[in-house]
């Protein structure tokens, strides 16, 4: 493990000296939506709603935005899907878990430090929030958002070790279906359930904020090792064609 | 010595298309030409070969070490340089040493050096901005030095000018000097095959047509000059005959035959490479 | 280093055999003498484009026939030879090349008589050049 993360380093040394342009990007854009979300917070008088579907990306797909050209997804040879340093890793004498430790590891410095800085800038500079939750509640609130973006963000990664284009119909279909439901979900939430995603985030940080914030370390903590063999199994099984 | 690479019955079904049944052995200080149609699945045994795609039968094993299982310690023993490289778009050729040399123990730094010198790479340019000559010299060089004892080409000089593809040739000669490795290429370049090749091993739609020692392929063939025409019934072994020359792919049957009927030749010759592989892969057209 | 060795594919004869006799021609007639470097066999592979099956038997034959020496890690150089082989070898080979020649004179539909005729007219014609 120790030697794994040594090579996973070296490894990303080179393409860390492409990033710097996606981390001014992704600082911008974070900044942006603290900037968004502290005025929509304020002119709805500490209500959330129509923000949720933008807080809950930000914590699934920020780090795919601003990648470096190059580095950005990719169609291999017409029917696989990949990013191309997976591919690249393939072909050297790099081990699968070294492959998968680095998209794990991109992922992380590239979504983290940049959700952690919107969470301190939310409570920083936005009164409402300040009024609205304790500092412990909101430290409640950022680790069960934070973990959000291990156990469900995690998931983008899957696309990064390669996915088959080759599906059938049948599975396109309903994997958009699910999309377009999940979609509606937290856009109809507030209906439904009188508050949104991000507000009930807020009541159970409130309410039970050790036994979420227990809880959501554990989820992050199963997640993570859920990802990670799930990515190890794709990368085993894939038809890099 | 035992077997740098040896594959078994392997088989793969991609679609319509089928790959194998496939046996193949390739012995330390020898160099293998990978002929066959396009689309015959030279890539992809290579593919198989560096466990980028799962066989559907049979297995492979590099240096003793099955490479379709979880231990990968065979992968510093090979050095594949694909038909089209993935990932290097956005790097220069100072940032792909950087990051490919340290993973190979034995990577000759002053052979890189040699090669970029001779091909004249530059280094500090993006691998994007390259023409794709360059890219190609960029690979190799980027490719040869890492001294792994199996080094895999897949058309590695489809862009390259002539000049280019000799000096890889020399090149090519050199590093086998030490006699304990071994390269696979696939090439379409008559030269590839007719200087470094020591055995071929042809496909045809997926389909293996042999694995031939050169020298025992071309005497395999030959081409007859007859002062009179002979009779339309077949002959054993001719493969093609135009009005008084005939092509055979057994000689030894053909001439007991020509003996027996008494019928002469005025010339003999063999054939040209280009000839007997053309004969090959066009033979079974329409089966 | 190029040596003025040409296979020919068309010939009967085989190829490593080829190889064989046009070293000992050439160690036999001076023209490669003992110690001289010679090709490896994957360069000379390269330059007959032929396998390097075929080149080490050749190379085989001649270190067992004591043409050419092998040393570990230094390469593979032309032997001492003694006299008498040498002798032996040039004798060989003219005969090897006269014998070709009177083949291709049978194949000509030639009899012995006039192969002989033809034969004598060009000792003539080289007697006369000489004087």
């Amino acid at each position: 493990m120790k030697d794994d993360l040594k090579v996973t380093m070296q490894l990303m040394k080179q393409e860390l000296k492409l990033s710097w342009g996606s981390f001014i990007g992704l600082f911008l854009y974070y900044s942006l939506f603290t900037v968004l979300f502290t005025t929509g917070f304020h002119a709805q008088e500490t209500r959330f709603v129509g923000l949720d579907l933008f807080f809950l990306m930000l914590f699934i797909f920020g780090p795919a935005w601003f990648k470096p050209k190059g580095l950005q997804l990719q169609k291999i040879n017409g029917k696989i899907f990949a990013s191309p340093s997976t591919i690249m890793g393939l072909h050297l004498p790099i081990k699968k878990q070294v492959i998968v430790l680095k998209s794990i590891v991109q992922y992380v410095i590239h979504s983290f430090p940049f959700q952690l800085y919107m969470l301190i800038m939310l409570y920083l500079i936005s009164p409402d929030v300040r009024n609205t939750m304790e500092l412990d509640t909101y430290i409640s609130f950022a680790i069960i958002w934070l973990s959000f973006g291990i156990y469900i963000g995690f998931s983008v990664l899957t696309i990064d070790v390669g996915s088959s284009s080759n599906n059938n119909n049948l599975t396109i279909v309903l994997s958009s279906l699910l999309f377009v439901a999940i979609l509606l979900l937290i856009l109809s939430f507030p209906y439904f359930f009188t508050y949104g995603v991000v507000e009930w985030t807020i009541i159970i940080a409130k309410k039970w904020p050790y036994i979420s914030t227990l809880l959501s370390i554990s989820a992050a903590t199963v997640g993570f090792f859920y990802w990670k063999k799930k990515l190890m199994k794709q990368l085993k099984q894939i038809d890099y064609l | 010595m035992d077997a740098l690479l040896s594959i078994r019955d392997l088989e793969k079904r991609i679609d319509e298309f089928h790959l194998g049944p496939l046996d193949l052995t390739i012995e330390p200080g020898t160099i293998t030409a990978l002929i066959g149609n396009n689309g015959s699945g030279k890539s992809t045994l290579l593919k198989m070969i560096m466990n980028l795609v799962q066989p559907g039968m049979g297995n492979i094993k590099v240096n003793n070490i099955l490479v379709h299982s979880d231990n990968e310690n065979w992968k510093p023993y090979v050095a594949y340089q694909p038909q089209t490289i993935i990932g290097w778009d956005p790097f220069t050729g100072e940032m792909l040493k950087d990051l490919i040399a340290p993973l190979y123990p034995n990577w000759d730094e002053s052979l890189f050096l040699r090669m970029v010198e001779l091909f004249e790479i530059p280094l500090n340019k993006k691998f994007s901005k390259l023409s794709q000559g360059v890219q190609q010299k960029l690979n190799l060089t980027l490719t040869l030095p890492r001294n792994a004892p199996l080094l895999i080409l897949d058309e590695p000089t489809s862009f390259m000018d002539i000049p280019s593809k000799k000096l890889l040739i020399d090149l090519l000669v050199d590093w086998m000097e030490p006699g304990d490795r071994s390269i696979i290429i696939a090439s379409h370049q008559i030269d590839d095959i007719k200087k470094l090749s020591d055995y071929l091993f042809v496909l045809h739609n997926g389909e293996v047509l042999g694995h031939f020692e050169k020298e025992a392929l071309m005497e395999n063939y030959a081409r007859y000059w007859l002062s009179d025409s002979v009779s339309e019934e077949s002959i054993p072994g001719v493969v093609s005959r135009e009005e008084h020359v005939l092509i055979s792919n057994n000689p030894k049957e053909t001439e007991s035959y020509f003996e027996q009927m008494n019928t002469k030749w005025t010339n003999r010759s063999s054939l040209e490479m280009e000839d007997i592989i053309t004969l090959l892969l066009t033979k079974n057209k329409g089966q | 280093m190029e040596l003025p060795i040409r296979i020919s594919k068309d010939s009967r004869e085989p190829i490593y055999h080829q190889i064989v006799n046009q070293f000992k021609a050439l160690i036999a007639g001076g023209h490669l003498s003992a110690g001289t470097p010679l090709p490896s066999i994957r360069a000379l592979s390269k330059d007959l484009e032929i396998s390097i099956i075929t080149t080490r038997r050749a190379y085989q034959d001649l270190e067992v026939q004591g043409f050419i020496r092998t040393l570990q890690g230094k390469g593979t150089f032309v032997a001492d030879i003694a006299e008498s082989l040498k002798q032996e070898v040039k004798v060989t080979s003219v005969h090897n090349i006269l014998e070709n020649a009177v083949e291709t004179a049978l194949s000509y539909d030639y009899n012995l008589s006039q192969v002989k005729e033809i034969f004598l007219n060009i000792l003539q014609d080289k007697e006369k050049g000489d004087k």
